[in-house]
């Protein structure tokens, strides 16, 4: 693509400002209301996207998409409820600054990392387009078996403390995200004879009862979300905890863009998504940092990675639907069927017949994107100060309201009692020290594992050595070993180093 | 709970849950096909031996005297944990009545309780408060988001009243 055409693009959508705008305010509300996401919400308003110009639906599309990935970090930051699953990770780290009364500083990070990795995962598809777009084709199922376990292996990480408890809680997980029809026979398994669990335990709910209602029953014993000696540092009038934050993203500008990356070549492949990337982005950050025993205690790197991982998932997304005509994701289906609506053909022939709108989405993601960090960047001050209502109001606002929600995505009032069970196991994972997120990340990423591992058994009918029969799997084996190895590592060269510099015993 | 003896009861909630839950599961894919409950023998069967091995750290802790089998820090602080129980019986009224109460008004005498058993006083704040959550809820949610949330006398009365306005 030329420079001349890009140029052409920008300005012509930045001529759609007035249409931007009101998609990324819709997007961030949408966001941060659990139970609420870009997909619902585009099916909602499809009658109005119907009836729009093919490139106005886009830009408005694109930027409500993109801003529901950023406001779902707003509620997972501040009272450690995540907007969207792929804002879960979000909590490890966001909510402990929260309680350390650098809920702004938090938040700053936040929003400079999403918009960061979702500009450069932009700019790498507009450039790469042609590329990215058969990357889709070349994992498979055998590698998406591990990327899975590159997600998973965070429970081991999450467990770090107490590694027997947090493998426990992991597992456990897994088994409820079993529940529901195989993927092969449609046979129903370990339902309890609901109808309702069909389809697997609702994830939304889920995550609404082990976040939500969780830690609102454990908010119940304090007066603030912020301890008493972090409360002045919370309530700050002023925007330094703004600038910190941007200063520090812009330090560790490194960790945005190669999470960002994560987030892209995750989203790219049909299925995955969000969630998986930023739990992976997390992992991958963690392993490699010189800090590890920081993270989930509030790391401004874990508020970094995950955010980044979420983020760059966005234009990932949209690449197998526009280069291959497959959607990368719900969103994206419902973002295609607009499309079709208006008689455009996906598929390679796209960028040739329609370069302006082929490449205008991206182009006018990228705009959202700068629009956005101008909107929500002067807002962290003012949103950081919710932690100073007292909890004696938010918890049974946050109870009932988020219990509501989870209503919303199947319209099932069944799903409300599914978040009030989640809620108690949660609530005693929490005070026992069997780490929810662990949990969690089984029951979003153990259905996701299973479908991919039995379709691969499958195609070797029942040969598990199909695991290792691809060149990109086994570098991806290799990758995984190593990730796992070199904490360890790390760890046993420094206590070499420690042990070598430690005087003899017995000198002075 | 540094400093204090470890409570071995609370503790076993979530392994007793994981594995009694372990248990259905095995037994109810029993006569599945393999790719129907592979997975699930697989994790299953690592999950009741790690059940297992925490049972015996636990039991070896009991034995020598470093714990007990009590349940304090589920229940523990006392005040804290009648508002738990109070804000639960609520939740659970406000799911079962819903369908009838419809969402604003539900959310107005649920959010009302809730406060109260919180301890904000004075009445009328509750009152307010509740009332104004609830509005901008249902608004929201039935209005805006059309999410079909079950509707009540609340919604009733604002719909006949937008369509008398028109």
């Amino acid at each position: 693509m030329s420079l001349d055409l890009l140029g052409q693009l920008f300005v012509s959508q930045l001529h759609l400002w007035w249409i931007i705008w009101p998609g990324i305010l819709l997007g961030i509300v949408v966001g941060f209301l659990p139970g609420f996401n870009a997909e619902n919400t585009l099916i909602m308003l499809l009658p109005l996207t119907l009836a729009m110009p093919v490139e106005h639906a886009f830009a408005f599309m694109t930027s409500l998409y993109c801003a529901t990935h950023l406001g779902g970090g707003i509620p997972a930051i501040l009272v450690r409820i995540p907007g969207t699953p792929g804002a879960a990770a979000t909590t490890l780290d966001g909510y402990p600054l929260t309680q350390q009364g650098r809920g702004q500083f938090a938040l700053t990070l936040s929003f400079v990392a999403s918009v960061f990795s979702g500009l450069i995962a932009c700019v790498v598809t507009v450039a790469l387009l042609p590329l990215l777009s058969v990357m889709g084709l070349y994992l498979r199922s055998v590698e998406m078996v591990v990327v899975m376990l590159f997600g998973l292996t965070l429970i081991a990480v999450i467990a770090a403390k107490d590694v027997l408890k947090g493998l426990i809680a992991g597992l456990f997980g897994l088994m409820i995200g079993m529940i529901g029809v195989d993927h092969i026979y449609n046979t129903p398994r370990a339902t309890f004879g609901f109808l309702e669990l069909y389809d697997g335990v609702p994830l939304v709910p889920a995550l609404i009862g082990l976040f939500a209602v969780a830690e609102a029953l454990m908010m119940a014993e304090r007066k603030l979300i912020v301890g008493t000696s972090s409360q002045s540092r919370a309530g700050g009038h002023d925007w330094g905890q703004t600038i910190e934050g941007m200063r520090y993203a812009a330090k560790r500008w490194w960790q945005v863009v190669w999470t960002g990356l994560v987030g892209l070549f995750i989203g790219i492949v049909p299925g995955a998504g969000a969630s998986i990337a930023s739990f992976v982005a997390y992992q991958q950050s963690r392993m490699w940092s010189k800090e590890p025993e920081r993270y989930g205690s509030g790391h401004p790197d874990g508020v970094i990675a995950a955010e980044g991982g979420n983020n760059g998932v966005c234009s990932g997304t949209l690449v197998p639907m526009m280069a291959l005509g497959v959607p990368g994701g719900s969103t994206s289906a419902v973002m295609m069927i607009v499309l079709q609506y208006h008689g455009m053909v996906m598929g390679p022939q796209l960028f040739s017949d329609n370069p302006q709108l082929a490449y205008g989405v991206f182009v006018g993601m990228l705009l959202s994107y700068l629009f956005m960090i101008l909107t929500i960047v002067p807002l962290a001050r003012y949103m950081s100060r919710i932690v100073l209502i007292e909890t004696t109001y938010l918890v049974p606002i946050i109870i009932l309201v988020t219990v509501v929600a989870a209503f919303s995505e199947r319209q099932y009032v069944f799903d409300m009692g599914v978040a009030i069970v989640f809620g108690v196991i949660g609530y005693i994972a929490n005070k026992t020290d069997y780490h929810v997120a662990a949990i969690l990340i089984g029951v979003i990423l153990g259905p996701i594992f299973e479908k991919y591992l039995v379709r691969a058994l499958r195609l070797s009918q029942g040969d598990p050595s199909i695991l290792f029969s691809s060149t990109i799997a086994n570098v991806l084996w290799g990758l995984l070993v190593l990730s796992l190895l070199f904490p360890a590592l790390r760890s046993w060269r420094r206590k070499m180093k420690a042990r070598g510099s430690r005087p003899p015993s017995g000198a002075a | 709970m540094s400093g204090k003896k470890p409570a071995y009861g609370a503790d076993l909630v979530i392994p007793v849950l994981a594995f009694a839950f372990t248990i259905y599961f095995l037994i109810t894919t029993s006569a599945m096909e393999w790719e129907a409950k592979a997975n699930g023998v697989f994790v299953g069967w690592m999950l009741i031996a790690l059940v297992v091995v925490q049972v015996v750290r636990i039991a070896i802790g009991y034995v020598r005297g470093r714990g007990d089998f009590g349940f304090a820090p589920l229940v523990q602080p006392a005040a804290a944990m009648n508002k738990r129980l109070g804000m639960m019986a609520i939740t659970i009224a406000f799911v079962a009545t819903v369908p009838w109460l419809g969402v604003g008004l539900g959310l107005f005498l649920g959010l009302a309780a809730g406060f109260a058993v919180m301890g904000v006083r004075p009445v009328k704040r509750i009152l307010v408060v509740s009332f104004c959550m609830a509005l901008v809820c249902a608004l929201l949610f039935n209005g805006v988001l059309d999410t079909g949330l079950p509707s009540g006398p609340m919604e009733k009365l604002i719909h006949h009243f937008v369509h008398t306005m028109r």
